[in-house]
């Protein structure tokens, strides 16, 4: 693994000297480089998505809080949502607005949808790589629980395969969500455990090898669609799935693992 | 370990499914058919720490370990 560049400097240290990655406090601002990075990231993702037969949703860039509420998204994160001063949310994940978008839908065969925002997270950690704002590229199914399994597991090995192909270093680990500690949320983190309905795909950031979760592979049962009352054309249960990508954190894998340069010339 | 199992099962018929139509047996799986919730598996994990007397590290709750009734008195054994 490379973590030094071709000149022997720490690839960080580059990208922080041409300011393709600046901190200013929490936020993080990127350079065009690593903003150009970012978009060919998301740019293959969509051709992957589009050969799979998702559909483009386009999303709004704030969520109405009623939409998270509906979702259970505070009973399980209850800090976690940054307010906006007209009443809206940032979303802390692209997916929901998918949900709300298909509430009270019957949806007459399994389906595939695709879209990108700019979500927030307040995190507590302080690493490289984990930002608060960031750009979140999701891959939602909908369909029966035996369809959205496999669609999952596809996604799973082709996103590896992916990686690799960049000679990201990259692992798959079993994961759950950082649900609020107490009550029924510890039960939803635990049935997620037990059934294995979240896996991440971590790659390694700097030379200790730290790996930091660039994309996530997940299943909700029919969590959302009994949240939102959406349902499959034939009256059964619909079960959905997603995947997301930490749009960012692909790119700085890349300039970390590759050189900013080398990474840099991808999208020459 | 039949006793326990016994036990085990008759608190996840008793307690756990309360719509009659739906009864475990030793080697039912607990986990593929929606029947156990994110509060039932709270209480199903305070039984077996009762029953074992001893607090289940999150790490030890994993499908190889909870799959049935069965498996769980297996792996968990009792006090």
């Amino acid at each position: 693994m490379t973590m030094t560049t071709e000149i022997g400097v720490d690839p960080m240290t580059e990208l922080l000297r041409q300011h393709e990655w600046v901190s200013a406090g929490c936020e993080t601002a990127l350079g065009p480089r690593m903003l150009a990075l970012v978009d060919w990231v998301d740019s293959k993702v969509v051709e992957f998505a589009i050969k799979a037969g998702a559909s483009e949703l386009p999303v709004s860039r704030l969520i109405d809080r009623s939409v998270l509420e509906r979702a259970g998204y505070f009973e399980s994160f209850p800090a976690s949502v940054v307010e906006e001063s007209d009443g809206g949310c940032m979303p802390p994940a692209t997916c929901y607005h998918c949900y709300a978008k298909l509430a009270a839908t019957s949806l007459p065969e399994p389906s595939i949808w695709t879209c990108i925002a700019r979500c927030r997270r307040n995190e507590g950690k302080e690493e490289s790589g984990r930002l608060q704002a960031f750009t979140m590229r999701e891959i939602v199914f909908v369909g029966s629980a035996a369809w959205v399994r496999e669609r999952r597991q596809q996604w799973m090995d082709s996103i590896i395969a992916f990686a690799q192909s960049l000679h990201l270093v990259v692992q798959l680990d079993a994961a759950t969500d950082s649900f609020f500690a107490g009550g029924e949320a510890r039960g939803r983190k635990l049935l997620q455990q037990i059934k294995g309905l979240k896996f991440e795909l971590r790659a390694q950031m700097d030379a200790e090898g730290r790996p930091l979760a660039i994309s996530s592979f997940n299943l909700h049962e029919t969590f959302f669609s009994r949240r939102f009352g959406f349902r499959l054309g034939d009256g059964t249960d619909a079960y959905s799935g997603c995947v997301a990508f930490g749009l960012e954190r692909w790119a700085l894998a890349l300039a970390v693992t590759l050189g900013p340069n080398q990474a840099f010339r991808l999208v020459e | 370990m039949s006793d326990a199992r016994d036990k085990l099962l008759n608190f996840i018929n008793g307690e756990l499914l309360t719509d009659p139509t739906r009864r475990a047996a030793p080697d039912t799986p607990l986990f593929e058919n929606g029947w156990i919730d994110s509060l039932k598996i709270l209480k199903l994990i305070a039984y077996v720490e009762l029953m074992i007397g001893r607090n289940i590290p999150d790490d030890e709750i994993v499908m190889k370990n909870f799959r049935t009734a069965a498996v769980i008195v297996q792996h968990f054994g009792s006090k």
